[in-house]
């Protein structure tokens, strides 16, 4: 369904007036570099990282809402980044997005029904009489029941719940095939979360969905996924089936990740392995990004950048697997 | 183990125009010294509110209405301002929610700790930047990080120094409200081992509260679960793991997936956290509840000891 293919947003950065003058040439922010991974339909497919690992730019480039610097995205067959005008609004049609702040997805002057009802007004889909029934019946799938009750509430009026549900409503309203989720439970409280969680999963058996689920959270993407990519630094470190790489992560920075994720089991603690931090220019991309912070690094990791290699249906980026 | 902090039928209510809001609603609990109690709950289950009330930090249309507070044999709700001033920092501290990003901007972190170090104490200048140094040293933050802006610090740098500050007269007591979040997880572990190393080689008692259970199991003693401004049970950290009493500990304690062990399902608890202006009659909890008959929409249940230690408010085991 979707095909991403070297991927890579650089940001510059700015540069003063002298360095300017100085013919300096501006450093970059690598966000993504170089990135390539395949989401089949039917998958729930979790992209996993901490802040700063590029995984929200990542997510903001395949919902083109970004431009890249270079690299190719795919959907259903399609570059995507090739299509103009009124094709990429067919395509914004069968991709949508639920993203962390149920809050300021909302227009806080329109009630839930208008919320609902833009997307539809937008590709002039159906007449106002079609659309209430419409809205109902999604509003009963998001398990918002009375429909009739939300309706005419505004989004201040609902609990964060609640708006996270509107905001999936909203999402699934235009029938998409493919959704990205960017962190959609981390604002809610625990028992809020599970109840999305769960619907999330309900929604993708009845409307037949694919889900990109980005979080930073291992155990609620263990949850969820059936897939994992492990990002760091603007690239994908590692990927594989999740209860694989749960069971036995490869990648030195999945395995710190693995052991410093709190379980809510008192007699099973968390642990670290000494601070390393060797001294790392942010912007010299040279060697293996995980560098600085790897108990296990060599010299070759320094220089070189190792390629992600396949092994057993998995993949890892690291020069311990050849 | 001697009881450091013990709070007696705490009612803390905000008078609103739209209602009373009872946000701690008749709270009793301990705090052992050298113990590390996890105060944990949801948004609006008044675990803020009660850290707020022990250091006298609440403010109108919030009020203590009734209980008591007793620290070191004194009643902290009898004492006189300025003598509530010399309990404040000086032997309760607090790292209050979201107060990482709370720093002066405009202000260099040595300035910052100085400051409240100079305000608390009576200490010079000279002596005022050689406590920070060591505080620095304590919260394993290297001195260098002085002359810096919080802006040039990371999330889990600026939490080690905000501890720090919190730590410069070397309370008695310290309160972490959310201390981990919007840390990644290798930060986050970082900063609970440096509390629990805290705990263990100073003698620091500590409350920590969170909505994550997860990280409460890391480093605490004692938890105590809050609902809709009750403490609906509270054991040690063993026992609310292994022997979960009240229904909602339950929920709560299933509603955290866990990367270890086999995959099991989450439990799906329905229903919203409660509205604290109009609370249901009878139990809080009883909307959502799977266990509840009767009585439980009609009658608030008392406190009931379990065990040792092991306390539940559930007229399951009455």
């Amino acid at each position: 369904m979707l095909k991403v293919v070297h991927l890579s947003k650089f940001f510059a950065l700015r540069r003063t007036l002298i360095q300017y003058l100085k013919g300096e040439k501006p450093k970059y922010i690598r966000a993504v570099d170089d990135v390539s991974f395949e989401i089949k339909k039917g998958e729930t497919v979790g992209l996993v990282g901490e802040s700063g690992s590029g995984k929200t730019t990542l997510a903001r480039l395949i919902l083109r809402l970004l431009e890249p610097t270079s690299g190719e995205i795919f959907f259903e067959g399609q570059n995507i980044l090739s299509l103009k005008g009124k094709d990429v609004k067919e395509i914004r049609r069968k991709m949508q997005m639920v993203f962390q702040d149920p809050y300021s997805a909302l227009n806080p002057r329109l009630t839930i029904q208008k919320i609902i009802e833009e997307p539809l007004v937008v590709h002039g889909l159906y007449s106002p009489k079609e659309r209430v029934e419409i809205i109902k019946g999604m509003l009963k799938s998001v398990g918002l029941n009375p429909p009739e009750l939300f309706l005419n509430k505004y989004p201040h009026e609902l609990s964060g719940g609640q708006r996270q549900r509107v905001v999936i409503c909203r999402a699934l309203i235009l029938n998409p095939s493919f959704i990205v989720m960017d962190e959609p439970v981390s604002l809610l409280d625990a028992t809020v979360r599970t109840q999305i969680l769960d619907l999330v999963l309900k929604l993708k058996e009845e409307f037949n969905l694919t889900y990109l689920f980005i979080t930073h959270d291992l155990a609620l993407a263990r949850y969820i996924c059936n897939r994992l990519l492990v990002m760091y630094r603007g690239k994908i470190v590692e990927t594989g089936e999740t209860e694989q790489i749960i069971s036995e992560p490869f990648h030195p920075y999945t395995k710190m990740l693995m052991l410093a994720v709190p379980v809510p089991n008192p007699f099973i603690k968390i642990s670290l392995p000494p601070k390393i931090d060797k001294l790392a220019d942010a912007f010299i991309y040279q060697g293996c990004r995980f560098y600085p912070r790897c108990p296990d690094a060599t010299h070759l990791c320094q220089t070189e950048e190792p390629p992600l290699v396949e092994i057993d249906g998995r993949a890892v980026s690291c020069w311990k697997y050849k | 183990m001697s009881s450091l902090l013990e709070i007696h039928c705490l009612k803390t209510y905000y008078f609103t125009e739209m209602g009373t809001i009872k946000a701690v609603n008749n709270v009793s609990i301990t705090l052992d010294k050298g113990e590390c109690l996890g105060l944990a709950g949801e948004s609006g289950c008044g675990k803020s509110t009660l850290a707020l009330s022990v250091l006298r930090l609440i403010k109108p249309p919030g009020r203590i209405i009734d209980g008591r507070i007793i620290f070191n044999g004194i009643d902290l709700l009898s004492l006189k301002p300025e003598d509530m001033r010399k309990i404040r920092w000086h032997k309760i501290s607090m790292v209050f929610q979201g107060s990482m990003n709370a720093l002066n901007p405009v202000h260099t972190i040595r300035d910052q700790i100085v400051e409240a170090i100079i305000t608390h104490t009576n200490y010079s200048r000279g002596e005022a930047e050689r406590k920070a140094a060591s505080l620095l040293n304590l919260v394993e933050l290297d001195s260098s990080i002085l002359k810096r802006y919080p802006h040039e610090l990371s999330g889990g740098m600026r939490q080690r120094a905000l501890i720090a500050m919190a730590l410069a007269c070397d309370p008695e007591i310290l309160i972490a409200d959310e201390p981990t979040t919007a840390l990644d997880v290798v930060t986050q572990a970082r900063i609970l081992m440096l509390l629990k190393d805290l705990q263990r080689q100073y003698g620091l008692s500590i409350v920590i509260i969170s909505h994550d259970l997860s990280i409460l199991a890391q480093i605490c003693d004692k938890i105590a679960i809050m609902y809709a401004g009750k403490i609906v049970e509270c054991a040690s950290v063993e026992t609310i793991y292994e022997k979960p009493a009240h229904p909602y500990t339950r929920a709560l304690i299933n509603a955290f997936p866990s990367v270890r062990g086999p995959k099991r399902p989450l439990s799906i608890l329905r229903g919203e956290p409660p509205n604290l202006i109009s609370l249901p009659p009878g139990c809080p909890f009883h909307p959502r509840c799977s266990l509840a008959h009767e009585i439980c929409y009609e009658v608030e249940p008392e406190i009931i000891q379990l065990s040792q230690g092991h306390y539940v408010t559930c007229h399951l085991y009455k």
